[in-house]
């Protein structure tokens, strides 16, 4: 795991200071080693690249980087962890390649010259990597197909700049310190900023399974890999279920299996949720001393140490229960929020787990993180077919009706704003998907930025990503669809970037072996019924994976791994949000209509608006003054 | 209605007069219309315009193909102008109504009964609502939801006379024709004058209506015209513009023995009045009865200083001492001061001029104006405007996806 970045600029005079800056802004992400090299290309001007280290796999000196290609002159920053590479180099030594280091990174490089852009698809894992090509005169810059590692860029007249950090560009000066109001908009609807937009204007993420050429100060994007793009359609022969289960547990075996290579210290995190204990379960038949942790609260109602030691005992694993209390979180919470990259609304947990992990010593870790989305344990799995079916089924104007109704049934409450804005605008989102995520409706957005800022949101940006979320959906059965969208709306933008900033803020690498996208390709095309039968949560995972598992921890109701935020926002963190809501600064000044937001407290204190609305705020609030400028 | 058509901005602008006739409500309804066809090129808006006395042989031909602006014509006759705008009101639904002059307030009653969440505006332009309006109206007014005054004299009427909330009212000065101006730049001063004089010419430019025969001063100019006459005497006095109180001030010329040197030519098409622009030397009008004034920036963008009172919108647009001079209402005696210090000092009015011009162009131009009216238009339906910018890319976004 590391931090990589680099920076062209036409007219150099030959500064360093914009990439020692992003290399010293990333240092928690890599603080084993540094490094970093420079180019000239054809076009004129510099090219910067560099890379810090947090040393995972081959821990000597070899794995420097930038690594050059002494054959050919290539140049790699790497970031992320490639799982097959063992079995990659074994083809590349067949073919007469030799190798100086033991890692992964080189395997990148030298696969580079052997299969040129190919070696891409040949890649199983998480990654983002720059590859300066001399012969080519083309910086590569790849994102891994499921958006698990991040990577942030600026495309500015005369000027090219990437980083594994929104943060890092930021401090490199290269680009201004200024609110992009359409990645607000994003936030304010989602709670996380929507690929490809940033909270930075001119800045974009590059969507994951992208891939950037940069030649001659001009660029190219390009989409190398894509979610399935239809359910098989499968009947209900027994014979080929079975075959197609057991290609699936396969996939999950292998996926875990890989990801237990490591030079340093590994742990599983088992939250005793099913997703973990199959993880646990699957590395422990691999793994003889495997470790497991569990993070434990000394309160009672957010326990959830009992389930994870019965699963850990029951599996054979060295299990380690983590105990903070709730002063501890709380004590933290300033660190978590100046930890994240982006403003989001979640995170916080998983700063706190990373934090405790890390404390006790282990370096990489494995979640069970994408079950939900792939095996359907959301509620939206059930809910949101439901709304697709009242929208073929109902006619509109029974839906505006029935709206008017419900809302004042419901009155103000978050759900009944949710239901009546699905009811009543069915073409405010091409999918009800959207909806069911939403924190803040269109309308409550339009109130909340300042009328002169809204017609500087960019929809068209936003538009054809969804526009192309729909394509991707149409030929998937109901529960797919919600598949393929938690995965590219929520755990893209929200889980997978809260995970990348907050683990490696405390420098822990975290595996997500579910995310594995051969078990995504094969998940997504089985049929969504196979995961939602009888009262079994995710059928189809506990059928490849969990069969050996007892009853008793299969049919364990889900728990979310939440805190008591409502309950915190009126007690302890009552005085710190209310003064950090009382006034904008003027950044947020210049884009948020500040009455509304004590409006939203006024409501939390009356019970009338669910936390996440405020927490909202609070987090957008020390973000935007930590890291913007009016 | 269309799922095309229900996804976009609706607007209805409900007014007197638009293409019809050439006053200071025709140019600004105008002016309107221009800058919301202009916001709906950029956004998705769709433009109801209902016309009490405009007919369709009154409509720009440029406008015949805009999609995004519809007409309305009630010819003359407000019982079909009223039953035009009910249906459309009725089946459109417009999220928004702007009413440009208060005699169509009556209307408002239609727009609550059929169109019950649509905000509802009026736009204000001068004397029209500087006495207690007519008890219909009034009680109309107290359902209209904000009001637009092109001055801060005017919002301050609105407010004292009608009793209005200061919070409903915004002020958003009217601004130049971009035709006018275009026009404007094909003007040679090489024309000869209208008149042949060769000697300094003062010009005012006013409608001369019987009823505002006080108000817009040209008694008081031609009274001070003596002083003026005896520092300056080649000078020449035009006066253009038509009405019902031509005839008098013709006699009033007459009696007072200026007839040689005034000039009352009536209204005169745009080009004309331009090159009266160009050969003029100052501008004077010493009206109290401006809700805005037009003319000032017409005469400012021509580079010429100006003349006028302290008194209704003329300081807001005038500013004192540095585009123009202001003097007391009905003082002759300032007025003729005022004329001779500009005539006798070709620097300072020369300075003045370009100052005014620079003023123009910083605040008053047709940009200026519509980008006003577009900030006010989106604060007034903000949530209707960004679910259909929202709606309008996500199904653009599909159609190009559909047609790739």
């Amino acid at each position: 795991m590391c931090g990589i970045c680099g920076w062209w600029e036409e007219r150099d005079a030959g500064r360093q200071e914009p990439l020692n800056a992003m290399l010293r802004q990333m240092i928690p992400r890599g603080p084993d080693d540094e490094g970093s090299a420079e180019f000239r290309p054809h076009a004129g001007g510099r090219l910067r690249i560099g890379a810090r280290r947090l040393a995972i796999q081959d821990l000597s000196p070899a794995g420097h980087q930038p690594m050059i290609d002494p054959v050919t002159g290539s140049s790699l920053v790497f970031n992320g962890e490639i799982f097959n590479f063992a079995e990659l180099r074994g083809e590349l030594v067949a073919r007469g390649h030799q190798f100086r280091s033991e890692g992964d990174t080189e395997v990148i490089l030298v696969g580079y010259r052997e299969w040129g852009e190919g070696v891409i698809a040949r890649l199983r894992g998480m990654f983002a990597f720059a590859l300066w090509d001399p012969a080519r005169q083309t910086l590569l810059i790849v994102r891994d197909r499921l958006g698990i590692k991040p990577l942030y860029y600026a495309a500015l007249p005369g000027r090219f700049a990437f980083a594994s950090e929104l943060r890092a560009l930021l401090s490199s000066g290269l680009v201004a310190r200024e609110l992009d109001v359409t990645g607000l908009d994003t936030f304010l609807k989602f709670g996380a900023v929507q690929e490809p937009s940033t909270m930075v204007r001119g800045v974009r993420l590059l969507p994951a399974g992208c891939l950037v050429r940069w030649k001659d100060s001009a660029f190219d994007i390009e989409r190398y890999w894509e979610l399935p793009l239809a359910t098989l359609p499968l009947n209900g022969d027994a014979r080929v279920r079975s075959g197609r289960v057991e290609e699936l547990r396969a996939e999950l075996d292998a996926a875990v299996r890989m990801r237990l290579i490591s030079d340093v210290p590994l742990g599983v995190f088992l939250s005793g949720g099913l997703d973990s204990t199959v993880v646990a379960a699957i590395a422990a038949r691999h793994c003889t001393r495997l470790k497991t942790f569990t993070v434990t609260f000394a309160e009672e109602q957010f326990a959830e140490g009992v389930k994870a030691r019965q699963v850990a005992r029951l599996i054979g694993t060295e299990h380690h229960e983590i105990t903070v209390s709730q002063g501890d979180l709380i004590a933290n919470l300033p660190a978590a929020v100046a930890a994240m990259d982006q403003p989001t609304v979640d995170g916080i947990n998983t700063y706190m787990v990373s934090r405790v992990t890390k404390q006790a010593g282990v370096t990489v870790a494995l979640s069970g993180l994408g079950g939900d989305e792939q095996f359907a344990g959301y509620r939206s799995f059930r809910l949101v077919p439901r709304m697709e079916w009242t929208e073929r089924a109902v006619p509109g104007w029974i839906r505006r009706a029935a709206g008017g109704s419900i809302s004042q049934f419901l009155g103000g409450s978050s759900r009944g704003q949710k239901m009546t804005l699905w009811l009543r605008s069915r073409d405010a989102f091409p999918h009800p998907f959207y909806v069911s995520r939403l924190i803040f409706s269109p309308d409550q957005i339009a109130r909340l930025l300042r009328p002169e800022r809204l017609l500087e949101i960019e929809f068209q940006v936003f538009g054809e990503e969804f526009a192309r979320q729909q394509r991707l959906i149409a030929r998937h059965d109901p529960v797919n669809r919600v598949s393929c969208l938690e995965l590219l709306v929520y755990l893209r933008n929200t889980l997978l970037r809260d995970t990348d900033s907050m683990s490696m803020a405390n420098s822990l690498e975290v595996r997500v072996p579910l995310l594995d996208h051969r078990v995504t390709e094969k998940a997504l095309e089985l049929p969504g019924r196979w995961k939602l039968e009888g009262r079994q949560r995710k059928s189809l995972l506990v059928a490849a994976a969990g069969r050996e598992l007892p009853p008793k921890i299969l049919h364990q109701p889900k728990r979310g791994f939440e805190f008591p935020w409502d309950q915190w926002l009126r007690g302890e963190l009552r005085s710190s949000v209310q003064s950090a809501l009382a006034e904008p600064g003027p950044v947020l000044e210049y884009a948020i209509n500040w009455q509304e937001v004590r409006g939203i407290w006024s409501a939390f204190l009356a019970g009338r608006c669910h936390w996440s609305r405020v927490w909202m705020f609070y987090v957008l609030q020390h973000w935007a003054a930590q890291n913007l400028s009016a | 209605m269309s799922r095309e058509h229900q996804r976009r901005l609706r607007v209805f602008l409900v007014g007197t007069e638009f293409f019809r006739g050439y006053g200071g409500i025709q140019y600004v309804n105008r002016l309107l219309v221009d800058a919301l066809s202009e916001f709906a090129v950029r956004t998705p808006l769709r433009l109801d315009t209902f016309s009490y006395m405009d007919g369709p042989e009154h409509f720009p031909a440029r406008m015949a193909g805009d999609a995004c602006v519809r007409w309305h014509g009630g010819e003359r006759s407000r019982r079909r102008l009223a039953w035009r705008l009910a249906k459309k009101l009725a089946s459109e639904q417009p999220h928004f109504v702007l009413f440009t002059h208060v005699s169509l307030l009556p209307l408002v009653g239609a727009v609550r009964a059929l169109c019950p969440a649509a905000r509802v505006a009026l736009l204000a332009h001068g004397t029209e609502v500087w006495q207690p309006l007519a008890g219909r109206i009034a009680r109309c007014l107290a359902h209209v939801d904000s009001l637009v005054a092109p001055s801060a004299f005017t919002a301050q009427k609105l407010a004292d006379v009608q009793g209005i909330s200061p919070e409903r009212i915004t002020v958003i000065p009217h601004g130049l024709d971009p035709d006018w101006v275009r026009e404007s730049t094909g003007i040679s001063v090489a024309c000869a004058p209208e008149s042949g004089s060769s000697g300094p010419l003062l010009l005012s430019v006013t409608r001369l209506s019987r009823a505002d025969r006080e108000g817009k001063g040209i008694d008081l100019v031609l009274q001070a015209l003596p002083a003026v006459v005896a520092q300056f005497p080649n000078l020449h006095y035009r006066v253009v513009g038509g009405g019902g109180d031509l005839q008098r001030l013709a006699e009033l010329v007459r009696s007072l023995g200026f007839e040689g040197r005034t000039e009352l030519p009536g209204a005169r098409r745009s080009d004309v009045l331009q090159q009266s622009y160009a050969h003029a030397d100052v501008f004077v009008l010493p009206t109290q009865v401006e809700g805005f004034g037009i003319v000032f920036l017409e005469a400012m963008y021509h580079r010429l200083p100006i003349v006028a009172v302290h008194a209704a919108a003329a300081p807001e647009v005038v500013e004192d001492g540095v585009t123009g001079i202001l003097v007391s209402p009905g003082r002759a005696d300032q007025l003729a001061a005022a004329l001779i210090a500009l005539l006798s000092n070709e620097d300072r009015r020369h300075a003045m001029g370009e100052a005014g011009r620079r003023r123009v162009e910083q605040m008053y131009c047709f940009e200026h104006f519509a980008a006003r009216w577009e900030r006010w238009l989106v604060a007034q339906v903000p949530e209707a405007l960004y679910v259909a910018r929202q709606l309008s890319a996500f199904t653009a976004a599909r159609a190009a996806a559909g047609a790739a």
